[in-house]
């Protein structure tokens, strides 16, 4: 858990940096990172909130950025069920890409050997780290943010701890296949805008999934 | 934005959070997911995390335009070479930022 801190760090770090040169001040960009918590909806809104669009336009954008979390949501929805509505809130509230990766790369189906308990601790000790590290960020950002040359590229950190979640994913041959469906179909929607290209390579490579293994099925009969 | 409306939007992009974040978490007994599905959106995260790294790997972002143009020979790719090795090398994510980092900035000054 605390492996990955760096990347987050360094994410968070430019996430704000952004924040505050799109001309947001420091104590609200702290506010915003406490409060809406989710990087890449809020560089999405960064421009609109600059531009003093419609509260609709910012809430719908970041409801499209963010829609990839809907799917995130089924997914850890069985491992969770049966807790009450308000714990459900506070497992959820949290959620992020990275959390979410891992959490699943460890506990891949609901019905695991080691028990309720493990898998709700081991989620919330990762998502309360992440946020955590995230908000360290935010805070050097805001303070010291301006020391930091742009050209030193920190931010690439972030996208280097997600490499590091990406290749013992795909570790068989539906997995790869799927992982290639998804980084094709990324290339092919990168410029759509919110940032839909995520939802689309996510659709993509679940359906890829599905249709390779209805495919070995077949040749097993 | 002025003081109120920039709270009334943070408020507003809570909401959007916590309801994007929890949605099949709150209300997914309701709306059940056939295991047959569930099962295939195990390769859900791993497809989310290769779009959001791609575009910061083998494109650069046009500032004009603001569209992603593909670009191959950038630091940015050795970057992620060098962390792909250290990844294979060491199993670590830690190792995996140092060497993609180094491999970075050694490229940054090459290229």
């Amino acid at each position: 858990m605390l492996e990955s801190s760096p990347g987050i760090i360094a994410w968070s770090l430019v996430t704000s940096i952004s924040l505050l040169g799109a001309g947001l001040s420091p104590i609200d960009t702290f506010w915003f990172n406490i409060l809406v918590y989710a990087g890449s909806s809020q560089l999405a809104v960064m421009p609109l909130i600059a531009g003093d669009y419609p509260f609709w336009t910012v809430w719908l954008t970041a409801l499209i950025v963010m829609s990839r979390f809907v799917i995130f949501s089924a997914v850890i929805q069985p491992h969770f069920k049966h807790y009450s509505f308000w714990q459900r809130m506070g497992i959820g509230s949290l959620n992020t890409d990275m959390s979410f990766a891992k959490f699943i790369e460890k506990f891949p189906s609901p019905d695991n050997s080691q028990g309720k308990q493990v898998e709700l601790l081991y989620f919330m000790g990762m998502v309360l780290s992440h946020w955590f590290f995230w908000q360290i960020g935010a805070l050097i950002a805001i303070f010291f943010g301006s020391y930091i040359p742009i050209s030193w590229g920190l931010g690439f950190a972030g996208p280097l701890a997600l490499i590091a979640l990406i290749i013992p994913a795909i570790k068989h041959k539906t997995a790869v296949i799927s992982a290639l469906v998804a980084a094709g179909t990324c290339v092919l929607t990168i410029n759509l805008p919110y940032r839909l290209t995520i939802v689309c390579s996510v659709i993509a490579g679940v359906m890829a999934a599905v249709l390779v293994d209805k495919q070995s099925q077949k040749k097993n009969i | 934005m002025n003081t109120v409306d920039l709270w009334i939007a943070f408020f507003g992009l809570m909401l959007v959070s916590l309801l994007s974040r929890g949605s099949f978490l709150l209300v997914g007994s309701k709306f059940p997911i056939p295991r047959s599905i569930h099962e295939f959106l195990r390769y859900a995260p791993t497809a989310a995390l290769i779009a959001i790294v791609l575009p910061d790997v083998m494109f650069v972002k046009d500032p004009a335009t603001q569209l992603f143009e593909l670009k191959l020979y950038s630091p940015q790719l050795f970057g992620a070479i060098g962390g792909v090795i250290g990844f294979l090398v060491t199993n670590s994510i830690l190792a995996t930022i140092i060497l993609g980092m180094a491999f970075f900035t050694l490229a940054r000054f090459f290229i």
